[in-house]
Order: structure tokens, then sequence, then C-alpha cells
């Protein structure tokens, strides 16, 4: 029986790695794909390259980043001693969206969640006390979601952090509880943002 | 609320089942495992998207099948006709929809079809352990608020994370901080647990006692209290009922560590039962038990109905059967107080001229059900 050629059956199977994708949309992307100009592939080909290649994590806040320092963290305008502490690059760029968050972010990489093994360890928590033990930062704003993972890790932050004297504060409420962030709409969250509440 | 059409496919031994209700009352009968409480759980599974008979899903579908769906029509006094689907794979996934729409999130899919379930295991809501009583309460309140129903899930996933954090520390140290974080979440969704059910009992409470009034012709009083594990503060606010919490696992912290597990919170929670002073469950006879466990379903029955300012429908597994003369009518006579009610039973005996006249009588054997022209 005859099948795909093989170069076509791996190109396949790397699209179905891909998240959302299953073994009939692997197809047809790859079908599709193979009657483009080769221009056209090659140049989406160089993009996948040039992404994992040239972006890393910001040594700094762990946000996406083309050097070193992410272009937030490089931005001399930006006020270093407030600090937005998120869950995952989402939340920062809906909170970008807005326009009005004057300093600087700390991407946590996820939230606290013992039945996925994810403890303090897997996520960057001794980068942010790093950060705060530096002294320039007055206040941290929690923007992690309202979920019960969420309010927990805040919590867990929270004892971490005040001891070391900034100002810790979350966003108000008037953001739906169990919704998430990176959905809520721009006006919003700059008014949960504004309205924040010492924690 | 009436359920006019339900429609099962690879759901449990159903392969296919089309049901088209009419009467007020439907009665189910057939011989043992034929599959009459299995379509009872389809009902179920479409007013609460999940069968109470079981915590996996793919259970529910077919052995060697990939996926149930049960569909169902319902006609309502206020508002408009609407369908509701449930979809269960064997793989654990499940899609709700509503009219067609698939709902977002489970809590989204309450009340769009009400019912009471009374079968055998709520026979023994008062002689069985704090859990059948748990299950009471979760299933009642939870269909009466969506907010209960997210207060219940909010504080299951706190409880899950923690306890596995609590298993963890077996292998490695976890650090105090951390405990006292999930401490500090837990404590904050217990409270808004426990605050829903300070109210919801209060409602329930109320019609309990006054359906056990009917029930026992004035003879006894029933009083159902909330009993939670943690004792109310004075003033039950969420913030108060969080310190009560916080206080209490700081006291049982080493035990928690060595068992490895949460020992401190709702999921511990009771609820009380007293006919006339005395609790129910130590000192009642089975009869007077029974009286009191029929009580409260028939108050779950008409909070609900309050709430939704119509009747919802009452499914009765088994049940009449278990029953002496006196309290199967009073049971029947709840057909007057909603606009459908499902029955199963192996025999059509017990049922009086009065209900017989305004019932439908179908056979359940063989994979199939047919109508029965006279009992
Ligand atoms: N997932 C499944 N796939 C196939 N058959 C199933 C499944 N789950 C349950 N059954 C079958 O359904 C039958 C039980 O059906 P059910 O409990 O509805 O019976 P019943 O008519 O209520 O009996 P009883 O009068 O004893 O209560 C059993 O034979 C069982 O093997
Ligand atoms: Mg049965
Ligand atoms: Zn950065």
């Amino acid at each position: 029986m005859a099948g795909y050629p093989r170069a076509v059956a791996r190109l396949v199977e790397a699209l179905e790695r891909l998240p959302g994708i299953g073994p009939k949309s692997a197809q047809r992307l790859a079908l599709w794909m193979l009657r483009q100009p080769s221009e056209r592939v090659t140049a989406m080909a160089q993009a996948f390259l040039d992404a994992v290649t040239q972006v890393h994590l910001c040594e700094v806040c762990g946000f996406f980043a083309e050097t070193d320092r992410c272009t937030i963290c490089a931005d001399p305008r930006r006020e270093a001693q407030l600090v937005c502490v998120v869950a995952d690059a989402r939340e920062l760029l809906a909170i970008e969206q807005t326009g009005q968050f004057p300093g600087l972010y700390h991407v946590l990489g996820g939230v606290l969640s013992p039945l996925d093994g994810i403890g303090p360890e897997e996520l960057s928590v001794a980068g942010l006390l790093d950060r705060v033990g530096g002294g320039t930062i007055g206040e941290t704003i929690l923007a992690l979601n309202p979920t019960p993972e969420g309010d927990t890790t805040a919590a867990y932050l929270a004892r971490l952090l005040k001891p070391r004297g900034v100002r810790v504060t979350r966003p108000a409420m008037g953001l739906p509880v169990g919704g998430e962030l990176s959905y809520a709409d721009k006006v919003t969250l700059e008014r949960a943002l504004a309205g924040r509440q010492e924690l | 609320m009436f359920l006019e059409r339900l429609e099962l496919n690879d759901f449990r031994s159903w392969e296919q089942l089309r049901l088209q209700f009419e009467a007020p009352l439907t009665i189910l009968a057939g011989a043992n495992g034929q599959g009459k409480t299995n379509i009872l759980e389809a009902v179920l599974l479409l007013a609460q998207t999940r069968s109470p008979r079981t915590g996996r899903d793919s259970e529910l579908v077919r052995r060697g099948q990939r996926e149930a769906v049960v569909r169902g029509e319902i006609r309502r006094q206020r508002g408009a006709a609407g369908t509701v689907a449930v979809a269960l794979r064997s793989d654990g996934s499940k899609v709700v929809k509503i009219d067609g729409q698939p709902v977002r999130r489970l809590v989204d899919a309450v009340g769009a079809l009400a019912v009471v379930f009374f079968g055998p295991d709520e026979l023994r809501l008062v002689s069985g352990g704090p859990e059948t009583r748990r299950n009471y309460l979760n299933g009642c309140l939870g269909q009466l608020s969506p907010r209960y129903l997210a207060a219940l899930a909010g504080y299951r996933g706190v409880l899950r994370q923690r306890n596995q954090l609590l298993r963890s520390a077996r292998e490695r140290p976890v650090g105090g901080d951390l405990l006292a974080a999930f401490d500090d979440g837990l404590a904050a969704q217990a409270a808004i647990l426990m605050a829903e059910r300070c109210r919801g009992v209060e409602q329930l409470s109320r019609h309990a006692a006054t359906a056990h009034y009917e029930l026992s012709a004035g003879a006894e009083t029933l009083q159902v209290t909330y009993r939670p594990h943690v004792s109310l503060p004075a003033e039950p606010d969420p913030e108060r009922l969080q310190t009560a919490v916080l206080e209490q696992l700081a006291r049982r912290r080493d035990e928690e560590l060595r068992r490895a597990t949460t020992l401190v919170g709702p999921h511990r929670d009771d609820l009380a039962i007293r006919l006339n002073e005395v609790e129910a469950r130590t000192y009642g006879s089975q009869g007077q038990q029974r009286t009191a466990a029929l009580a409260l379903k028939m108050a779950e029955l008409r909070v609900l109905s309050t709430v939704l300012d119509e009747p919802a429908v009452l499914l009765l597994d088994d049940v009449l059967s278990e029953l002496d003369d006196t309290r199967r009518r009073q049971v029947l006579a709840l057909i007057d107080e909603t606009d459908q009610v499902v029955v199963t039973c192996a025999q059509t005996s017990g049922f009086d001229e009065r209900s017989l006249a305004r019932s439908s009588l179908w056979e359940v054997a063989g994979g199939a059900v047919v109508a029965r022209s006279s009992p």
C-alpha cells in the first residue's frame, strides 16, 4: 500500500506536534504547504528558526527578549520601583495593551500547583526575591488570575515579599472571580490596576 | 417543568433509546438489571452534568463504545422550551450544550433542567454516614445556585492541591511559607463554601420542618441544622470563618503532616437531624428515620421549585416498595405539587387508582421500553 513520500510523512508528523493540531489538520496543512511557492515556505521555516534561535527569556524579568534584556527592561523611561508580577507572557501582553502601566514586570512562568509538580523552584520566585533584594523596588503588584491557584500563589508571594519591606498589592476586584486576566477588556484591566489594594 | 423527550445513545446499558413523556406520572417497571435506574441517571446527568452514582464519567459510556450522548427536550411553565445535551467520551472529556450552544463552564448549565432524585440511598440520609448528607447538601444547594457550585469547585480544587502538597512533604520537606499559603488558599475557599452552606441549610431546614409536620400529622418536629466541621464563629461572615479555619489548621498541623491529608474543613461537614430535640441518627426508629429522609427530599423539591418559580421534575428510584402504605401515598401525592414524576419499580401493585389514572405504564425489558396497556 502506497502512502505519503517519507519527507511528507515527516512533515505531517512534525505539524501534529503543534498544540491543537490533530492528524487531519496536520495533513491539510502539509498538503497546503506543498502547493505554495517555495519562497513562501522558506520564509515560514526561517521565521520558525529565527524565533527559536534569536528569542530567549529576559535575564531580569523572564519575558521574551532578543538580547539579554527585553525591550521593557531596557527602556529607561519605565519606573523601576514598580513591578507587576504575572504568571505568564499572555498576562503581561494584556497589561501592556492598556498602555497605562509605567513599571516593569516579572514573569513567574506559572502558578503553584502541587498536582502538576509545580512548586516555588519551578517558578522564578528566587529571581523575584533577588530583584527585590536589590533595593530599587518599592511595590510589587501581584497580577495573578483570581482563581484558587492564583490566590494561593499570591498568598505565598505576599508572605515572602512583605518581610522584605516592599509594598505588596493586588489588582482591585472587578475582575470576574475565576476569570482570566488576559481575557479582561482594557478598561476593566486598567481600572483593576489603578485601584489595586494592599495585601 | 416537564421533560418531554429523552434520547440515550450508548449511555450505560442503552445502545439507543427514545422516550416521549406525556403523563404526569411515568412508571418504568421491569426486572432487576434491565436498565431502569440507568434511565433516571441519564435525566440526572442532564440536570447536573454529572452522575452522583459514579465519580468517573467514562463509566457512563456503554462498554466498548467511544461516546455516550444524552439529550433532553424540556418544556417550561415560564420561558421558552429548551434542549440540554451531554456528550461524554470514554477518555473522560465532556461537552454540554444548552439549546445547541456549548457551555464554557459546566456551572452555566445549572438550572436548565431541575430534578430531585429519591432512591434507596436517600432512604439512608438520616441513618447513614456524613457523606450521604454532604452529597444531599451539594446536590440540593448546587441546583439552587451557581454560586454554590463555584464555591464547591473552588474548595475541592485547593483541597486536592493541598493534599498533594502534604503527600509530597513525606518525600522532601515543604517550606513553612508554602504550606501557610495553601492554608490561606484553603481557608479562603472554605469560608465561601461554609457561608453558602449556612445560608442554604437555613432555607432547607424551614421546608424540611414543614414537610415533616405534614408527614407526621403534627406529631413530631424535625430540626435540621448545619453541623460544620470547623465550628462557626458567632458572626459567620467570610472573614471570621477564614480565621476560624486557619486556627483549626494551625492546631492540627503536625497531625496533618503525619497523615499527609487535610483534616480540617467543610469536606468533613455534616447536617444535624433531630426529631423532637433528639438526634435522629442515633435514637430514631427505622420508620422515623425514613420519614425524616422523606421530609428532607420534599424540602429539596420545594426549595428548588420556589427558587425556579416552577416545580422541578421528581425521580423516584425503587423507593415506593420500601415504604409503608401511608408513606407511599404521601410520596405519590407529590404528583400534585409537580408537573412530572418518573418512578421505577419491579412491581406495579403499590399504586393507587388515582395515580394510575394519570400515568403511563412502561415495561423495561430486553433493551427496550414498551407501553403496557393495563397493569
Ligand atoms: N457502561 C455500561 N455499559 C454497558 N452496560 C452497563 C454499563 N453500566 C451499567 N451497565 C449495565 O446496566 C445494568 C444495570 O442497569 P440498572 O441499574 O439501570 O438496572 P435496574 O433496571 O435499575 O435494576 P434494579 O431493578 O436491580 O435496580 C447492569 O446489567 C449493568 O451491567
Ligand atoms: Mg435500579
Ligand atoms: Zn525583561
